[in-house]
C-alpha cells in the first residue's frame, strides 16, 4: 500500500536503557505467550490483587460471542479504588490532582475522596438511585464529575457520562436510550477563559422528560425547580453513611456511548469485575506506572480514555491521577509543559491531535520547561503519523535519552490498550505496535482469511479479554453484529490495518462511514441528520478530509430546499445548528452547496465519490452511480 | 501503677491524725470524708475507732486530737521511705524495721510482682540483700548457713568478705536471692544519731538487674539518706500537705482507644526507658537516617543525647520519605484568606531544597542564625525546613510582636537574615507588618527577605534556587532557637538540636499522641511556638504524617467553621490549649467531628474543661512540658486512667518529683516545686540569656505541683504565681480551676494583691453570658461562696468581672498585667500580649 512506502521500515526508536531496565514488565514475549496459553491463570492472578467479597469460582466462560469473567465473584470497582487503598495506608495520598481552567489547583486524597463519595452516594440514594439504575452525567472535567461517576458506581448504579461538548440531541438521545432516572449536570464548562453554557443545552435536552436533575453550579446559583437539586447541597448535606454495594463481577459499571455508521449511538457496556482487572493490568504493564508516579491523562471523563485512565485504573492502583480542565494551548502553548514541570508528571497519556498541535507551535515551547520527570508519553485515539511520533520522541523525551513515546490503539468497546508499543520493544513510526497481552489480533480480508504481511485488511480480534464490552445497552443484536461482520467468530474493530513480519500493526483508518476527528469517533450519519433537521436543508452528505491537526475534518455537502439560496449567512447558520445539536466536536469545518448529491441507483449517497473528488483521487468502481 | 490503689485503713487513720493535729479547733466528719475521698459513714467509723483508742476526742464541733500517743507514728518516716523508694523505682520494695519485738518486714510493690516473703524474715536471711545489710551492721547474729539457691554464700569467709564490701559501699547486692531469677539491692537506714533503724531493699528480675542497677542504687542511697528527714522539721513551705479542694475522679479511657494504642505497656516502656535508654530510645532512633551512628544514646551527667551521631532534621523530615511518600500530603495549609492547599512530600522537598539554595546564595551558612517573622503557613514551614537543611539555625519570632520586642530578639539572636511577611491575618483582617519590621530594623544592617501577602513571589523565588542536599550535622548541632513566651518577664533563648529533638518529638507523636499511619494531625498552636515547631511541623514530617496548619484563630470565623474544617479534612488528633478549649466551651455544644483524641497543653487543664472536652470533642490527653523540654514530659498515656485535674505521669525518659524549696522530696499529697531528675531526648542543647533550670542535679520547672500515690502529677501554676493568703499558699491555677467549676464562669484568672492577711485573692472572671449590671453583685457573691466551698478556709476572694483576659499569644494568662492594672502600676514588658486585649474592665 501507498502509506507503507512512506515508512522507513528499518527505523527503530528505543526507550532509554534505564527506563527499560526499570520497566514493570520486563519479559514481554513471555508475558504475552502466557496470557494466551493460560488466560485463566494469567487474569485470575491479576484479579486476586483486588478485594472480592465473594471470590470468583471460575475466571472465564467463553461462548463466543458471549464472554463472562470472574464468575461467581462479587466485588465493587469503587470499593477497590477507595476503601481498599485507604485501608492499605494511602488515606493521605493524593488521589486526584485537579487543575481548573483558571489555574487553580485542588488535591483530593484517597481519604477525602472516600468521604465525599460516601456522602454523595448517600445523597443519590435519598434521591432514589438504586442498584442497576442509570444515571447520566453531563459534567465538565472536574472533581465533581468524577465524584458523580464514583458515587453512582458505589451504589451499584450504572453511570453514563455524556461528554459535555455534545449538543442537545446527542444528550437527549443518550438519556432516552439509557432510560436514565437521574441526570447530574454542570451549568457551565470553561475553555480558553470563557464559560460555555451547558444549562440551556441540558434544559432543552430534558424538556418533558420525567427526570430528576442534580446541578453542579459554578457560574451562578440558580433557583431550582422541583425535582432539581444543587450538587454541593446533596454532597455536603448528606452524611458519609453509604457503603459500597457489592455486585456480581458481571454487573454493569457504566454505559458509554460511541458513534456508529448507522446513526444511532451504541451504548457500550462495561462491567465491574473484568474492567477493573484489565484496565489496571495495562496501567502497570503498558503505561508502566509506579506507585509514586504522577500520571496525567489529558483526555476528558466523557471518553473511554478518561473513564479508564483518568478515573478507574489510576484510582484502583492507588496512584496519583492528574486532570486538567481546558485547552492544551491556553493560556499559552507552554501550558502543558508547565504542568509537567510543576507537578513532576512521570507518565502522560495524550492524543495524536495534541502532539500535532505541539508540533505546530514548535520545540521551543517544551524546551522552556524542565521535563526531566517525564518518562513515558503514551498516545492513542487515532493513527499517530510518523512525523508526529518522531517529533515527540525528539523534543519531548530528549530523543529517547530520557523517555519513550508509546503509541497504542484501542476503542470504547475495548476498555484499554489493545495494540501498542510496550517500552521494552522499539517503536516503529507509523505502527501502533504489537498485540498486547491477552490480545489476539489479525488482519483479514472480507472472508475472514488472514492477509499476507504488509497488506491492508480488516483489523479483527480473535478472542475477548476481561475489559472488553459485554453488550450494547438495550440492543444485544448490535453487540452480536460486532462478532458477525467478519466470518470466523471474530470481533470486527471497523478499522483497516496492516501487519508486518514482526507482528507490528499499522492502523490506517475506518472501514466504515465513521470519522475520526481529533480522536473522537463521529458518525457521518449523525452529522447528516443534524444538517437535514435544519429547515433550509433537503439533503446532506458528509465526508472526512485530512486535517493537519485533527487528523480528519468534517466537510459537508448540502442540497438546499427549493426557494433557499446559498449564502455565507446560511452556512454559518448551518454550522451553528449542528454545533447546537451535536456539540462543537462534530461541527463541519466546511460546507459546500450542491444541486444534487451523487447517489447509487438504490438511492445511497456515494460518499466515496465525493471523497475521491475532494482528494483528487481515482474514485474507483462507479458502476452503481446513478446517472 | 495504672490501677487506683485505695487507701488502707492504717494509712487513712494516719492521715486523719495528721489532719487533726493541724486543726486543733476541731474537724467535722464531712471534712474527714472529703479528705479521704470516702463516704461519711466510713469517716464516722474511722473516727469512732480512733476515739475508742483515745487518739481522738469528740467535741461539739466534730473531733480533736486525743491525748494518747500512737506508738507507730514514730516509724512513719521510715514507712514513707518505703513509699518513696517504690515511687522512684516502681519495683517491689522491702523495709526491714528493727523494733523491740524483733525485725518487722514491710513491703510495697505493684501487683504481679513476686511477694513470697511473710511479715518476718526467713531463717535463711543471709541469702537476702536485706539480710546482708542487717548482718553487716551487726543487727543479726550469724545464723546457720542454709543454702537457698546454688549461689547462696555458705562459706563463712566468703560471707565475711562480702559483708565487708557491704559496709564499705553502703549497699548490698544479691544476684540470685531466695530463688533463681531474682536479684536485689539493699541499703541500711540510720537514725539521726547514727543508729541502725533497719534496711531498705528492692527486688527485680535478674535479667533486668544489670540495666536497673545504676538507677536502683541511686534511688536506694538517696532515699536511705533523706529518710530520717523525710518529715521536714518545720512545716513545709506550702501550708497544708494535703489537698482538700479537688475531688479526684478516675476515668477509664474508652476501650477502643486503649486497645489500639500505639503504646500498650506504659509501665514497661517507662521502666525500660530509664533502665536501658540505649535500648529503648536507641532502637526507636534507628528508624531515622543517621549519616554517622551515635556513640552513646544518653549521657546522664550532661543530659546529652546521641553524642557522636550525625544526621539532619530536614533530611529525616523529607528526603527519608521519598519516593514512597512522594504523593502523600505532608502539609495542609489554610491561610487567613481562606485558601486551602495541600502539599505533598515531593513538593515540600523540591521547594525547600531550592529555597535552601536561595539562602545559600544570600550567604547563609551552617550555624548562622536566621530570624523569621512569618505567620503560620507554607512559607514559614518551607523556610524552617530549608534552613535546617543547610544546618542554619532558625529563630522564629511570634508575629504581632511589637517593634521594640522584635528588635530586642533580633539583636539577642544575632540573626544574619530576617524572613518577614508584610502582613498576617487575624480574625479575617489583614494586619500590616511592614511598618513593625521597618521600625524594628531602624539603623540595623539586617537584610530582609519579604513574603508579600497575596502574591506568589516568595514561592517563585524559592523555586528558582538550585536544590541543595541536606548537610549532615552532629546530633547536638543547633536546629532552632525559640524564645520562651513572656509570661514571666525577660525572654530566654532556648536552643534545640537536630538529633535528640527529632527522636524525642517523634516518640511523643507516635506513642503519646498515638498517631497511626494515614491519620491527619492538627495543632492550633502557631508555627512560631514550640508546640508548632514540634507538632505542627517536625514530628508529623519526621514520621511521614500529615499535618494541618491554620493561620487564623481556630474559632474564626466561627466555632462551627472550626468543627466543619476538622470534619471535612478528617482530622483525627488535635493538639490545642485550654484557652482554645475554654473558648469553644463558651460557645456551647460542639458539632460532630472525626476527632479521636484532643491533646491539651500550655497550662493546667481544669477538670471542668476536661469533662467538656470529653463529652463534646473526644478523649482529652492532658500533657505538660516547656519550650526547654521540646516535647511532653508529663502526660496521661492512653492506656492509663485519666484523673481530670492531674496532668498525668512522667513519660519515658523523664523522672519527676515534688520537692520543697531545699530540694527535699515531698510525700504524695504535698504541694511543692515540680522538679525533674531526668529529661527526655528532646531536651534543649543550649540556653541563651537566662539562668539554667538545672540546679543541684535537678531541673527546676518553676511550676508548683502535687502528686498522688500513684505518681500522677497535678500542676498548680507557676511558683511565682502563688498567692499567699494567711498561712495558705494557693496556686493561681487551683483557684482558677475552682472558679471554672461554677456554671456561670467561662474563663478565670486569679492573682494575689497585698491585703490584710498577707495577700488577698482577686479572681477575674469572664461570665459565660453577659451579666446585667444589677445582677453582678449577686453573681459575685455566689461565685465567692462557691470558691470558699472549694478552697477551704481562706479569706473571701474578690471577684472582678471582665469581658476577656489578657493572654500571651501562646494563650497564657498575663496575670502580671491584671495585677498592674488593678494596682495602677507599670505592667512592664507586655510585648507578648495578644493584640485583641483591650484592658480589663473592673466592675
Amino acid at each position: 500500500m501507498a502509506v507503507q512506502k512512506l515508512l522507513k521500515a528499518e527505523e527503530r526508536l528505543w526507550a532509554p536503557e534505564e527506563v527499560r531496565l526499570r520497566a514493570n514488565l520486563q519479559n514481554f514475549p513471555e508475558e504475552y505467550r502466557r496470557s494466551l496459553e493460560d488466560p485463566e491463570g494469567f487474569w485470575g492472578e491479576w484479579a486476586r490483587r483486588f478485594y472480592w467479597e465473594k471470590p470468583f469460582e471460575k475466571v472465564l466462560e467463553w461462548n463466543l460471542p458471549e464472554h463472562r469473567w470472574f464468575l461467581g465473584g462479587t466485588t465493587n470497582a469503587v470499593y477497590n479504588a477507595l476503601e481498599r487503598n485507604v485501608e492499605r495506608g494511602l488515606r493521605n495520598k493524593v488521589a486526584l490532582l485537579y487543575l481548573s481552567e483558571d489555574g487553580r489547583e485542588e488535591k483530593l486524597t484517597y481519604g477525602e475522596l472516600l468521604d465525599r463519595v460516601r456522602r454523595l452516594a448517600t445523597g443519590l440514594r435519598r434521591l432514589g438511585v438504586e442498584k442497576g439504575d442509570r444515571v447520566v452525567i453531563y459534567m465538565p472535567l472536574t472533581l465533581e464529575g468524577i465524584l458523580a461517576m464514583l458515587a453512582t458506581a458505589y451504589l451499584g448504579a450504572i453511570h453514563s457520562v455524556v461528554y459535555a461538548g455534545l449538543g442537545v440531541s446527542a444528550l437527549r438521545e443518550r438519556i432516552l436510550d439509557a432510560g436514565a432516572k437521574l441526570l447530574i449536570a454542570g451549568d457551565v464548562s470553561y475553555r480558553r477563559g470563557k464559560g460555555v453554557d451547558l444549562r440551556s443545552i441540558v434544559e432543552e435536552a430534558i424538556k418533558d422528560l420525567p427526570l430528576k436533575v442534580v446541578w453542579f453550579q459554578r457560574a451562578f446559583q440558580a433557583e431550582l425547580p422541583e425535582g432539581h437539586y444543587d450538587f454541593q447541597e446533596i454532597l455536603w448535606g448528606s452524611p458519609p453513611e453509604a457503603r459500597a454495594e457489592m455486585v456480581d463481577a458481571e454487573h454493569p459499571l457504566f454505559i458509554l456511548y460511541t458513534s456508529g455508521s448507522t446513526g444511532k449511538p451504541k451504548g457500550v457496556v462495561h462491567v465491574h469485575g473484568g474492567y477493573m482487572v484489565g484496565t489496571t493490568y495495562h496501567l502497570r504493564t503498558f503505561f508502566d506506572v509506579k506507585d509514586d508516579d504522577v500520571f496525567w491523562t489529558t483526555s476528558d471523563i466523557g471518553w473511554i480514555v478518561g473513564h479508564s485512565y483518568i478515573v478507574y485504573a489510576p484510582l484502583l492502583e492507588g496512584v496519583t491521577s492528574l486532570l486538567r480542565e481546558g485547552a492544551p494551548d491556553y493560556p499559552d502553548p507552554g501550558a502543558f509543559w508547565q504542568v509537567v514541570e510543576r507537578y513532576r508528571v512521570n507518565v502522560m497519556f495524550t492524543a495524536p491531535t495534541a502532539v500535532r498541535l505541539f508540533m505546530k507551535f514548535g520545540p521551543e515551547w517544551p524546551a522552556r520547561y524542565d521535563l526531566s520527570s517525564l518518562r513515558l508519553i503514551a498516545v492513542a485515539g487515532e493513527p499517530l503519523n510518523p512525523e508526529a511520533l518522531r517529533w515527540a520522541y525528539q523534543h519531548l523525551v530528549d530523543g529517547g535519552q530520557r523517555g519513550f513515546v508509546a503509541d497504542n490503539w484501542w476503542q470504547t468497546e475495548l476498555g484499554g490498550p489493545t495494540l501498542g508499543t510496550p517500552l521494552v520493544l522499539p517503536a516503529k513510526p507509523g505502527f501502533a505496535g504489537v498485540a498486547l497481552p491477552g490480545v489476539e489480533a489479525e488482519v483479514v480480508n472480507e472472508e475472514g482469511k488472514p492477509v499476507p504481511p504488509g497488506q491492508g485488511g480488516l483489523l479483527v480480534l480473535k478472542r475477548p479479554f476481561p475489559h472488553m464490552m459485554r453488550t450494547v445497552w438495550g440492543n444485544h443484536d448490535r453487540y452480536l453484529q460486532y462478532w458477525r461482520e467478519v466470518p470466523g467468530n471474530v470481533y470486527a474493530s471497523g478499522d483497516i490495518a496492516s501487519k508486518d513480519e514482526e507482528g507490528y500493526f499499522s492502523v490506517l483508518g475506518r472501514a466504515d462511514d465513521v470519522l475520526n476527528v481529533a480522536g473522537h469517533r463521529i458518525g457521518t450519519a449523525d452529522v447528516e441528520s443534524a444538517l437535514v433537521s435544519h429547515p433550509a436543508v433537503a439533503e446532506a452528505a458528509v465526508i472526512g478530509v485530512p486535517d493537519p491537526l485533527k487528523g480528519e475534518a468534517i466537510k459537508a455537502f448540502v442540497v438546499l430546499r427549493l426557494g433557499q439560496t446559498p449564502s455565507e449567512e446560511l452556512k454559518e447558520s448551518l454550522i451553528a445548528h449542528v454545533r447546537r445539536e451535536l456539540g462543537p466536536i462534530a461541527t463541519p469545518s466546511e460546507i459546500v452547496f450542491l444541486d444534487k448529491l451523487p447517489k447509487t441507483r438504490s438511492g445511497k449517497i456515494l460518499r466515496r465519490l465525493l471523497k475521491a473528488q475532494e482528494l483528487g483521487k481515482d474514485p474507483g468502481d462507479l458502476s452503481t452511480l446513478e446517472e | 501503677m495504672a490501677r487506683k490503689r485505695s487507701l488502707s485503713t492504717v494509712q487513712a487513720a494516719l492521715r486523719i491524725l495528721a489532719y487533726l493535729a493541724e486543726h486543733p479547733e476541731g474537724v467535722e466528719v464531712k471534712e474527714v470524708a472529703r479528705l479521704l475521698g470516702k463516704s461519711l459513714s466510713t469517716a464516722y467509723a474511722l473516727l469512732n475507732s480512733l476515739a475508742e483508742e483515745g487518739f481522738a476526742v469528740k467535741t461539739e464541733r466534730g473531733y480533736r486530737l486525743g491525748q494518747a500517743k500512737p506508738l507507730r507514728l514514730e516509724t512513719t518516716p521510715l514507712e514513707e521511705a518505703l513509699e518513696e523508694l517504690y515511687l522512684r523505682t516502681r519495683e517491689r520494695c522491702y523495709l526491714a524495721l528493727l523494733t523491740p519485738e524483733g525485725i518487722r518486714l514491710k513491703t510495697r510493690g505493684r501487683q504481679g510482682q513476686p511477694h513470697p516473703l511473710g511479715d518476718t524474715l526467713p531463717e535463711e536471711v543471709h541469702a537476702l540483700a536485706l539480710g546482708k545489710v542487717l548482718l553487716a551492721y551487726g543487727a543479726l547474729s550469724l545464723p546457720p548457713l542454709v543454702p537457698r539457691t546454688p549461689y547462696t554464700l555458705t562459706d563463712p569467709l566468703a560471707l565475711e568478705a562480702e559483708l565487708t564490701r557491704v559496709r564499705e559501699s553502703g549497699l548490698a547486692a544479691e544476684m540470685e536471692e531466695y530463688a533463681p531469677g531474682l536479684s536485689a539491692l539493699a541499703a541500711p537506714l540510720f537514725g539521726p544519731g547514727g543508729e541502725l533503724l533497719g534496711a531498705l531493699g528492692v527486688v527485680v528480675p535478674t535479667r533486668r538487674f544489670p540495666f536497673a542497677f545504676g538507677r536502683l542504687a541511686r534511688a536506694l542511697s538517696e532515699v536511705a539518706q533523706v529518710s530520717a528527714h523525710l518529715r521536714p522539721p518545720e512545716p513545709p513551705s506550702l501550708a497544708s500537705p494535703l489537698e482538700p479542694s479537688l475531688q479526684v475522679e478516675v476515668v477509664e479511657p474508652p476501650c477502643a482507644l486503649k486497645e489500639r494504642a500505639n503504646l500498650r505497656d506504659y509501665p514497661g516502656a517507662y521502666q525500660a526507658s530509664l533502665e536501658d535508654p540505649e535500648g529503648f530510645f536507641g532502637s526507636f532512633a534507628r528508624e531515622f537516617h543517621w549519616e554517622t551512628p551515635w556513640e552513646r544514646v544518653y549521657d546522664p551527667a550532661t543530659h546529652t543525647w546521641f553524642s557522636g551521631g550525625r544526621t539532619n532534621a530536614a533530611l529525616n523530615a523529607l528526603d527519608r520519605h521519598l519516593p514512597e511518600r512522594a504523593q502523600q500530603v505532608a502539609l495542609i495549609t489554610l491561610d487567613g484568606d481562606g485558601h486551602l492547599e495541600k502539599w505533598t512530600y515531593r513538593e515540600l522537598l523540591d521547594l525547600s531544597s531550592r529555597l535552601a539554595g536561595v539562602f545559600q546564595n544570600l550567604g547563609i551558612k551552617r550555624g548562622d542564625r536566621v530570624a523569621l517573622y512569618l505567620p503560620t503557613g507554607l512559607e514559614a514551614a518551607l523556610s524552617l525546613l530549608a534552613l535546617a537543611r543547610i544546618g542554619a539555625v532558625h529563630v522564629a519570632l511570634p508575629v504581632g510582636l511589637g517593634p521594640e520586642a522584635l528588635r530586642e530578639r533580633l539583636l539577642q539572636s544575632q540573626a544574619r537574615l530576617l524572613i518577614a511577611a508584610d502582613g498576617y491575618f487575624r480574625r479575617g483582617q489583614l494586619v500590616p507588618l511592614r511598618p513593625v519590621v521597618e521600625a524594628a530594623l531602624k539603623d540595623l544592617d539586617l537584610p530582609v527577605l519579604w513574603h508579600v501577602r497575596g502574591s506568589t513571589e516568595f514561592l517563585e523565588r524559592a523555586s528558582e534556587g538550585s536544590p541543595l542536599e541536606a548537610v549532615p550535622v552532629p546530633a547536638h548541632h543547633p536546629l532552632f532557637l525559640l524564645h520562651t513566651s513572656g509570661s514571666t518577664g525577660i525572654p530566654k533563648g532556648v536552643v534545640h538540636g537536630h538529633g535528640g529533638y527529632m527522636v524525642g518529638v517523634s516518640w511523643a507523636f507516635r506513642y503519646l499522641f498515638d498517631l497511626k499511619p494515614g491519620e491527619v494531625f492538627h495543632t492550633t498552636a502557631d508555627l512560631f511556638w514550640v508546640v508548632g515547631h514540634s507538632f505542627g511541623l517536625y514530628a508529623p514530617l519526621f514520621l511521614g504524617g500529615t499535618s494541618l496548619l491554620v493561620e487564623d484563630r481556630p474559632d474564626h470565623p466561627s466555632p462551627a467553621a472550626f468543627y466543619e474544617r476538622l470534619r471535612r479534612l478528617g482530622v483525627d488528633v488535635l493538639l490545642t490549649s485550654p484557652t482554645v478549649l475554654r473558648a469553644l466551651r463558651r460557645h456551647g455544644e460542639a458539632r460532630p467531628t472525626s476527632l479521636r483524641l484532643v491533646g491539651s497543653v500550655g497550662e493546667a487543664l481544669a477538670p471542668e474543661v476536661w469533662r467538656w472536652t470529653r463529652e463534646n470533642l473526644a478523649w482529652p490527653l492532658d500533657n505538660w512540658w516547656q519550650t526547654e523540654l521540646g516535647a511532653p514530659a508529663l502526660a496521661t498515656p492512653l492506656t492509663l486512667p485519666a484523673k481530670p485535674g492531674f496532668v498525668g505521669v512522667p513519660l519515658p525518659g523523664v523522672e519527676a518529683r515534688v520537692v520543697d524549696a531545699e530540694g527535699r522530696v515531698l510525700p504524695p499529697g504535698a504541694k511543692g516545686h515540680l522538679v525533674l531528675l531526668r529529661v527526655g531526648p528532646a531536651h534543649m542543647v543550649d540556653l541563651l540569656g537566662g539562668e539554667s533550670p538545672w540546679k543541684g542535679g535537678l531541673y527546676w520547672t518553676g511550676d508548683l505541683a502535687t502528686w498522688d500515690e500513684e505518681g500522677y502529677f497535678r500542676i498548680l501554676g507557676r511558683s511565682e504565681e502563688v498567692i499567699k493568703v494567711g498561712e495558705a499558699r494557693l496556686g493561681t491555677a487551683e483557684v482558677e480551676a475552682a472558679a471554672l467549676t461554677h456554671p456561670q464562669v467561662a474563663e478565670a484568672a486569679a492573682i494575689g494583691i497585698p491585703g490584710e492577711e498577707g495577700e488577698e485573692i482577686v479572681v477575674f472572671a469572664v461570665p459565660k453570658k453577659e451579666v446585667p449590671e444589677e445582677l453582678k453583685a449577686l453573681l459575685a457573691e455566689k461565685i465567692k461562696a462557691h470558691l470558699l466551698r472549694h478552697l477551704g478556709p481562706v479569706p473571701p476572694p474578690r471577684i472582678v468581672f471582665v469581658e476577656r483576659l489578657p493572654r500571651t499569644r501562646s494563650g497564657k494568662i498575663l496575670r502580671r498585667l491584671l495585677k498592674a492594672e488593678l494596682l495602677g502600676v507599670d505592667p512592664g514588658d507586655v510585648s507578648a500580649l495578644e493584640e485583641e486585649y483591650g484592658g480589663a474592665k473592673a466592675s
